[in-house]
């Protein structure tokens, strides 16, 4: 089937996916959308440009934050001050470049996990309660366009599916594009690319707004669809949720970071019923994902595809 | 086109430069040879800004590269590759030829995401290019190969034409036939020959193997121990008691042609 | 006054330099970052708090089957999961050692449950006082703990052949195995050794602090931070960078503006990067070459 054929079948079962199933689970689907739009955001960051971050629930926190104020504090409507959120999001991605400018790996890593922190300290400052909340947080206002608000499960699934839709096309145009290979280029051979005339410090900033942009957004359409963000959901703990599912997806697949992060979404909702056993498990499958399919779900399929001519036949390449 | 002008370059205690002084002009195919660890690496590192000299002078069409920074240096018409190879690993082949035209390449990021015309376009011509090129090889069928399951000598030959296509007026080849055997070898001083004169790129490169240097050089450069000991032409060259002193260590015979 | 709050900054960093020095062991001769020393060191108190509390031994008889049983622990956790996965890149390892922490967690709480449990000093008493600078006697025995273990440490690496295989293997993985050096037995060594020295700082801050589930992740990211500092790859350089973390932070308590003590674990971060942009290969670690 050419690639085009692919995308339609694919398109046309997100649409029906819904119907039959419970409110809670689509909820739940729409929060995975989000998710996929944050591990994609650190899987071109890491995985494209090698740059690690363990502090990417910080963006989540200023995109959620931001949407929500510009339309509570500020009076935007929300087709204004979701996207805006995004990019002033990305702006802050500048703030991790500058360390990353000198810093490489572990030492980088150390400078986002402090982001993280500091972030996540700061909002709940009583100096600017009135505004942040506190520890307790803000309402966030339903999404909404003109007089029509996205108020049921189903109706919020439909504006999450578009928006994910059209930013994993962005992300995927500028993966493939001379920016995708320049951030491969200079993680792999740095010397060889800087000697074909790739700008490290302009791909580093490119890798780090692009990034923080779609992190942003993830933070927005999360706090929308929850209806309320504090800070307590944006520590060490998300940030490294959003680190293991580009791991488990397969690092350096945007397709790997869509199903790791379904994959880690739905984990918790499917160990619900084990109680005690749930971080157990939760745990477990961690460790024997990365036993069992060392360069992820994806490195695992790429794997399977190269074994059995048959897939070859049904996925020609490229597709 | 380059002057090089009492180049030193110091790593700790060790002088791995001392005063080196050297010209290569326009059309020329000038070898850099010496015995291992005489600095001819260093050179080119030099050259391409990888390090900051300790001294010296470095000059190219009147320009004064130490002003540049690595990334520049590409756009003064200065292209290298790498002795133990710059490829990409986790490229396919079109995709290294592809960064080799990154200069190339200038779309506004902004377009590149929303896939506008324009980035596709030329997205599309540079991919025109480097799929001329390797059919003009008649490598073709590589296009879509990972490079690092294809033989090393069809890798360095990859990687000179991802330089090939970064537009260089200079082509620094560092150990262009490393582990090529005859036929490898030969097809690409043919090759080297070709881009020389029916496209008039300048050419420095730094080879151990003799036959090829001899062979295929207007004029090469001996380095010793950091120094330049000799300069002409290959049968005057061989015929250098200070060459051939230098080599005797190495047990290589310089008069091997 | 401020000689106070040294002496408390140097105790508390006492313990992250240990806590650093298991992590950096770890990373230099495995390639990685162990993000699960924070429960594995949170487990081995929990052990020190059943033979402390629950079977009323004293701390000098408790404290080595503590170490042994970190030691055991670190070993376990490098050959039932590290090992089967050492196909995978470094960074999934990290999620390895995460999904060990997890599972660890989840452990933890069956066996001791989710309320905070208090430990004894190891020497309960009167705190000395020196001139106008008053000791516990619990801090004199982290002092002393962290001096005996670093220098043991040391002579352990320097002196015997173990320690010399296990530079070695920490300097040229492939080049050790060449020589013949059992290179998975080393691996396994380091990670004994590793957490060992994580269930010593353990045990030893459990009773400055209640002990739960949670607590010993501050403690690693501390330590975390404070080998970054030292270099990451530096001995030396993790006790250094665990003390001056201590150091700063007890300092910054000494402050007498609220929103500096707010931001307590902002502003360590912050040196730390400030620190790094100056030196970013850290304070003892080797500068990093480029390589062509």
């Amino acid at each position: 089937m050419p690639r085009g054929a692919w995308l339609a079948v694919i398109a046309l079962v997100l649409i029906v996916l819904p119907f039959g199933l419970k409110g809670y689970t689509i909820y739940v689907l729409s929060i995975a959308g989000a998710n996929i739009l944050a591990a994609v955001g650190l899987n071109l960051l890491m995985g494209y440009a090698g740059q690690v971050s363990i502090g990417q629930a910080a963006f989540l926190a200023i995109g959620g934050y931001t949407s929500a104020l510009l339309m509570t504090r500020l009076g935007l409507e929300f087709w204004l001050a979701f996207p805006l959120a995004g990019l002033l999001t990305g702006a802050t991605g500048l703030i991790l470049f500058i360390p990353a400018l000198r810093l490489s790996a572990i030492y980088l890593a150390i400078a986002t996990l402090g982001f993280g922190a500091a972030v996540q300290q700061l909002i709940p400052l009583p100096y600017w309660s009135a505004i942040f909340g506190g520890h307790q947080g803000i309402k966030v206002p339903r999404p909404h366009l003109g007089s029509f608000v996205f108020d049921t499960d189903l109706e919020l699934y439909y504006l999450t599916l578009v928006i994910v839709l059209v930013l994993l096309a962005m992300s995927w145009n500028v993966a493939r594009s001379y920016i995708g290979r320049a951030f491969i280029a200079l993680r792999d051979k740095p010397a060889a690319a800087e000697a074909l005339g790739i700008n490290p410090t302009r791909y580093k900033a490119y890798a780090f707004v692009l990034s923080a942009f779609l992190t942003g957004i993830a933070g927005a359409l999360q706090a929308h669809l929850v209806g309320h963000i504090s800070p307590g959901e944006f520590g060490l703990g998300k940030s490294i949720e959003i680190f293991a599912m580009v791991i488990l997806g397969g690092i350096g697949s945007l397709p790997g970071s869509i199903l790791g992060a379904v994959f880690l979404t739905f984990l918790p909702h499917w160990l619900e019923q084990a109680k005690l056993l749930y971080t157990f498990l939760y745990g477990a499958a961690l460790v024997l994902v990365i036993i069992f399919m060392p360069y992820g779900v994806w490195g695992f399929f790429v794997r399977l595809y190269y074994r059995f001519p048959a897939m070859q036949k049904l996925f020609p390449k490229g597709a | 086109m380059l002057t090089v002008k009492n180049l030193s370059m110091r790593f700790g205690g060790l002088q791995a430069l001392d005063k080196v002084s050297f010209t290569v002009s326009e059309g020329e195919i000038v070898g850099l040879i010496g015995p291992n660890g005489a600095g001819k690496t260093t050179v080119f590192n030099l050259i391409s800004r990888l390090y900051e000299p300790t001294g010296g002078q470095i000059l190219f069409r009147g320009e004064d590269l130490l002003k540049l920074r690595p990334h520049q240096i590409v756009e003064h018409g200065i292209v290298r590759t790498f002795q133990l190879l710059g490829l990409f690993p986790y490229m396919t082949v079109l995709e290294n030829l592809l960064v080799g035209e990154h200069r190339d390449f200038g779309a506004n990021p902004l377009a590149v995401a929303l896939g506008l015309p324009s980035a596709r376009r030329q997205e599309h011509d540079r991919r025109a290019q480097a799929l001329w090129l390797l059919r003009f090889l008649k490598m073709e069928a590589l296009a879509d190969a990972f490079v690092f399951a294809l033989p090393y000598g069809t890798q360095k030959l990859i990687e000179l034409m991802r330089a090939l296509l970064a537009r260089p007026r200079l082509l620094l080849l560092d150990e262009p036939v490393a582990g090529m055997n005859a036929a490898e070898k030969a097809a690409m001083r043919e090759f080297i020959k070709r881009i020389n004169s029916d496209w008039g790129i300048t050419v420095l490169l730094v080879e151990h193997d003799m036959n090829f240097v001899m062979g295929l050089c207007d004029r090469i450069i001996v380095l010793s121990y950091g120094r330049v000991i000799a300069e002409g032409r290959a049968d005057e060259i061989q015929q250098n008691p200070e060459v051939i002193a230098a080599y005797l260590g190495e047990g290589i015979s310089v008069a091997r042609t | 006054m401020i000689e106070q709050y040294i002496v408390l900054g140097l105790a508390q960093g006492s313990l992250y330099a240990l806590m650093a020095l298991g992590m950096v062991l770890i990373f230099k001769t495995t390639d990685v970052v162990n993000f699960g020393q924070a429960d594995m060191t949170m487990f081995s108190a929990y052990v020190g708090f059943t033979l402390l509390v629950g079977l009323g031994w004293p701390f000098w008889a408790a404290l080595p089957v503590v170490i042994a049983f970190g030691f055991l622990l670190g070993v376990a956790v490098e050959r039932l999961t590290l090992r089967p996965a050492k196909e995978a890149p470094v960074v999934s390892l990290l999620i390895v050692t995460l999904g060990v922490a997890l599972m660890l967690n989840a452990m933890a709480s069956w066996i001791w449950g989710f309320d905070p449990k208090s430990l004894p000093y190891a020497i309960s008493g009167p705190p000395l006082v020196l001139g106008n600078i008053i000791i516990t006697r619990h801090d004199l025995v982290i002092f002393v703990t962290t001096i005996v273990l670093s220098l043991g440490f040391f002579a352990l690496l320097k002196f015997t052949k173990i320690g010399t295989a296990m530079r070695a293997a920490a300097q040229n993985k492939l080049g050790a195995q060449l020589l013949g050096i059992p290179v998975f037995r080393i691996n396994m060594l380091s990670w004994g050794l590793g957490v060992a020295l994580g269930a010593v700082a353990g045990v030893l801050i459990a009773p400055l602090v209640f002990l739960d589930l949670v607590v010993m992740i501050f403690v690693m990211l501390k330590g975390f931070a404070a080998a970054v500092l030292g270099g990451f790859t530096s001995l030396p350089g993790a006790i250094i960078g665990g003390l001056l973390v201590g150091l700063f932070e007890s300092l910054l308590i000494a402050v007498p503006f609220e929103l500096v003590n707010q931001l307590k674990e902002t502003l360590v971060f912050l040196l730390i990067i400030v620190l790094l942009a100056v030196r970013p290969q850290g304070l003892l670690g080797e500068p990093i070459h480029r390589r062509v």
